[in-house]
């Protein structure tokens, strides 16, 4: 047998030499494992595949609890087959949870300031529930909300996706946020007795008393993000309580003078 | 040359930006519309050329530094050729005739 030298440049070498050798080892390993993995999520893709098309034939023969399980195979798979399905069932049910649970954790922030007590009045609650958001101004983008999501959990985080299903079944719900998406396409949640009016008759009476803004001062004052603070400025805009001044430098909103003056 | 008297809206910055919001617009349009009018009327002059707009001081304030871009100074002129007011006098639209009056008042 051959004498292993463990001094010298040769010895050092042998060893790195024998510890690649182990890793390539496990690495095509793991490789082989993955590729019959895979072939067997294939196997599942094509039975589902042809279970929904038994589902499309029988036409809501089929139960709904029947149809909420085979969505949740779907899911767990990772197959997403929202043409077919969303025929059969709104929704999944596991995004119908996370939403609950979404309602949940945004109404955290302000609890954990609150002392706990067992004798609020189903109005403290509402109030409670309601000033969750207030504290960010009663809106947050999907973006905030997946952060903050996803950093209080740690482990088996969200998808983009399963956040944005999960808000689309907060109004249906009926819990007391929604999701809201404004022309530009950007999304939030906001609580549902959210009012643009209000919103709108604050911004133009600081737009009145400041002269002109732009979104990033409303942003300073207010405390708010960038992005909100445009949003808003948008819908005061839109509601005609507000115009814009366009140039090189900013975009600046000025009071309705069209409107507001008559001449 | 005559000096005119500004509305208000032309040291309103927001007057040279073309506002989204429809009653808006259709106000700042109607006093774009009647300012130029104006402007000419009182210096006695009748032709628009699009592309000399910007040395212009009806459509250049250079007091608070705003200037009306050349699609909105076209759109106004179409506004006005609506009216009878106004009139392209090549294919290209760079070129208008401003009637203080319509044809049909004189």
């Amino acid at each position: 047998p051959q004498i292993k030298t463990r001094t010298g440049i040769i010895g050092i070498e042998r060893s790195l030499q024998e510890k690649q050798k182990a890793t390539d080892e496990s690495i095509s390993m793991a490789f082989q494992d993955l590729k019959k993995l895979m072939e067997m999520a294939k196997d599942m893709v094509s039975i589902s595949k042809t279970i929904s098309a038994k589902i499309r034939e029988r036409q809501g023969d089929i139960t709904e609890d029947e149809t909420v399980r085979f969505k949740s195979y779907l899911m767990s798979l990772g197959i997403d087959d929202p043409v077919t399905r969303d025929a059969y069932k709104n929704s999944n049910e596991y995004f119908k949870q996370l939403a609950k649970q979404l309602a949940n954790i945004l109404e955290e922030p302000i609890k954990v300031n609150i002392p706990y007590s067992h004798y609020y009045t189903y109005n403290t609650l509402q109030y409670l529930v309601n000033s969750i958001l207030q504290e960010v101004g009663g809106m947050m983008t999907l973006t905030d909300v997946y952060c903050r999501v996803n950093r209080a959990r740690g482990l088996e985080l969200l998808s983009p996706e399963d956040l944005l299903n999960a808000s689309r079944q907060l109004a249906l719900l009926g819990l007391p946020i929604v999701l809201r998406v404004f022309d530009s396409g950007v999304m939030v949640l906001q609580i549902r007795s959210h009012d643009d009016n209000t919103i709108v008759d604050v911004i133009a009476d600081l737009i009145k008393e400041k002269g002109s803004l732009t979104a990033e001062e409303l942003a300073q004052s207010e405390g708010i993000s960038v992005l909100l603070a445009r949003e808003r400025l948008l819908v005061t805009e839109k509601r005609g309580k507000a115009c814009r001044d366009d140039t090189i430098e900013a975009l600046r909103f000025y009071p309705n003078l069209f409107l507001e003056k008559d001449d | 040359m005559a000096e005119i008297e500004w509305p208000w809206q032309y040291s309103f910055p927001p007057f040279f930006t073309l506002q989204p919001h429809t009653d808006t617009r259709a106000k700042q349009l109607s006093a774009w519309k009647s300012l130029i009018l104006e402007y000419y009327r009182v210096t006695k002059q009748a032709i628009v050329d699009i592309r000399e707009v910007d040395s212009c001081p009806l459509f250049n304030n250079t007091a608070i530094n705003r200037k009306l871009p050349s699609e909105v100074v076209l759109l106004v002129l179409e506004e006005l050729a609506k009216s009878g007011n106004a009139n392209p006098l090549d294919k290209s639209r760079q070129r208008w005739l401003v009637y203080w009056h319509t044809l049909e008042e004189w």
